[in-house]
């Protein structure tokens, strides 16, 4: 009998149009550039705000960014890839269409 | 250029690359490179609990990083990784409060406790992934071709993985993934004995989590590389919350190195599906035989009364270095990889650690 598992690896739908995964990927990587230009031009800022906002609320914030960036970060790359792999089909379908 | 503390300014340029050289090691040995990255950022003038809050916060967006990644690759049983990190919790809060005592005998008594537990730690881990990897290396260079592709993940199963899939204490759980079949109590345990020591020592415990996989569950070495990093995620993601709270992580720092530990990261997860498990296995053992050296020298500067200074500064200089010498072996073998992928020589040693082709993503 065959166990049920939740460890099985779901693919995600490669796009297919390499030109919206570029977009996609390059603007969260500019996300990320952003939320990492704020962190560092105001840093005193932020550290009042959590100061205010409290212990809890200043750890959660700051696993809440931190996470953002690296899912950001991590959808980044896999838009890029979608995107060359993209190109190269599409590099390929012209190429037959061509000869 | 950036201020930590008032007059402690370091350069951004340098944390990105840092960061890259972190990244590259997490990727592909699938460690979160924490105890490789805190002593460094000590040593660049971070004050103490803030390199350890910053350092967390990295590695929890890294790890994310890594196991999205290898969950793409089919590196990854989440399963297990889930009840690992479940025990690994459990356990780490038993490794603090153990290591409060030790601090309430005296703050030298807690130090030299640590680090003479890290260096055995340390020792045991890289003593047996070197003798393990030794003897695998010889097998796979006396098989000819044929027999090389068969082995083509020439995987581990050693006597005590053997022994702790038979025992049958229920829940016996199937992880479909890891193709292996044992105890989940098994796998609780050994979660919960690596957060003792990770808590105790206050590392994210990856360096002990991978070859327990490994070793005494008998994970694909690829597997266990991705199932290793959940459990870190887990580990680390709590920390660095605990830590957050009290005010010791610098955002804008750690964002920083993440734009260079996520490249780096892309790199040495990509990498692997260039290579067999054991390669892994070489690179996780090398990286570990080098990290011995710096607690050594500290327990030797604490025993001579902390009166050598010398000593002290080398141990300093050691905990730096350490980082470059998995750095120099990962990219060595990617090149080497790289080249005989694409049809160049490469020497004959490393030639039966490469996977004929690359891997497709499995799903």
């Amino acid at each position: 009998m065959r166990l049920p598992t939740i460890s099985r690896v779901k693919q995600r739908p490669r796009k297919r149009n390499w030109v919206v995964s570029t977009v996609e990927a390059v603007v969260a990587a500019v996300l990320v550039c952003v939320m990492t230009w704020y962190a560092l031009a105001r840093t005193e800022q932020l550290d009042k705000q959590m100061a205010e906002a409290g212990a809890t609320w200043t750890g959660l914030i700051t696993v809440a960014i931190v996470l953002s960036a690296g899912g950001l970060l991590a959808f980044a790359f896999g838009r890029a890839e979608d995107a060359v792999r993209g190109r190269r089909a599409a590099a390929d379908t012209q190429a037959e269409a061509d000869e | 250029m950036v201020e930590i503390a008032p007059e402690i300014a370091v350069n951004l340029y340098l944390l990105a690359a840092l960061g890259t050289g972190v990244g590259l090691i997490a990727g592909f040995a699938g460690v979160s490179g924490g105890y490789l990255l805190t002593p460094i950022l000590i040593v660049l003038g971070f004050p103490a609990e803030i390199a350890v809050g910053t350092a967390l916060a990295l590695m929890t967006a890294n790890t994310l990083v890594a196991v999205l990644r290898h969950r793409e690759l089919g590196h990854l049983d989440l399963k297990m990784g889930t009840i690992m990190a479940a025990g690994t919790m459990a356990g780490a809060e038993v490794g603090v409060r153990l290591l409060e005592r030790f601090r309430g005998v005296s703050e030298t008594f807690a130090d030299v406790g640590v680090l003479s537990a890290m260096m055995l730690t340390l020792s045991v881990v890289a003593v047996s992934m070197v003798r393990e990897v030794w003897s695998s290396s010889e097998r796979l260079t006396g098989m000819d071709t044929e027999g090389e592709a068969a082995a083509d993940d020439l995987e581990v199963q050693t006597a005590a993985c053997r022994f702790l899939q038979g025992l049958c204490i229920l829940p016996h759980i199937r992880f479909t993934k890891s193709k292996l079949r044992i105890s989940g109590w098994i796998v609780l345990l050994l979660g919960t004995a690596i957060g003792v020591l990770s808590g105790f020592l206050g590392v994210g415990g990856c360096f002990m989590r991978g070859p327990a996989l490994i070793y005494l569950v008998g994970q694909p070495s690829l597997m266990a590389v991705g199932t290793n990093l959940v459990g870190a995620f887990m580990g680390v993601g709590f920390s660095c919350f605990r830590h957050a709270m009290l005010g010791h992580v610098h955002l804008g720092v750690a964002l920083v190195m993440l734009l260079g530990t996520a490249i780096g990261t892309q790199i040495g997860a990509s990498g692997t599906s260039w290579l067999k498990g054991l390669a892994v296995r070489w690179v996780l053992a090398t990286s570990v035989a080098a990290a011995v050296l710096a607690p050594a020298l500290k327990v030797a500067w604490f025993v001579t009364g902390s009166r050598l200074d010398w000593l002290d500064a080398t141990a300093r200089a050691v905990a730096v270095a350490q980082i470059f010498v998995p750095v120099a072996v990962v990219v060595a073998v990617l090149a080497m990889a790289f080249r005989h992928y694409r049809g160049g020589t490469v020497p004959a040693w490393i030639r039966p650690l490469m996977a004929g082709r690359p891997r497709a993503a499995t799903g």
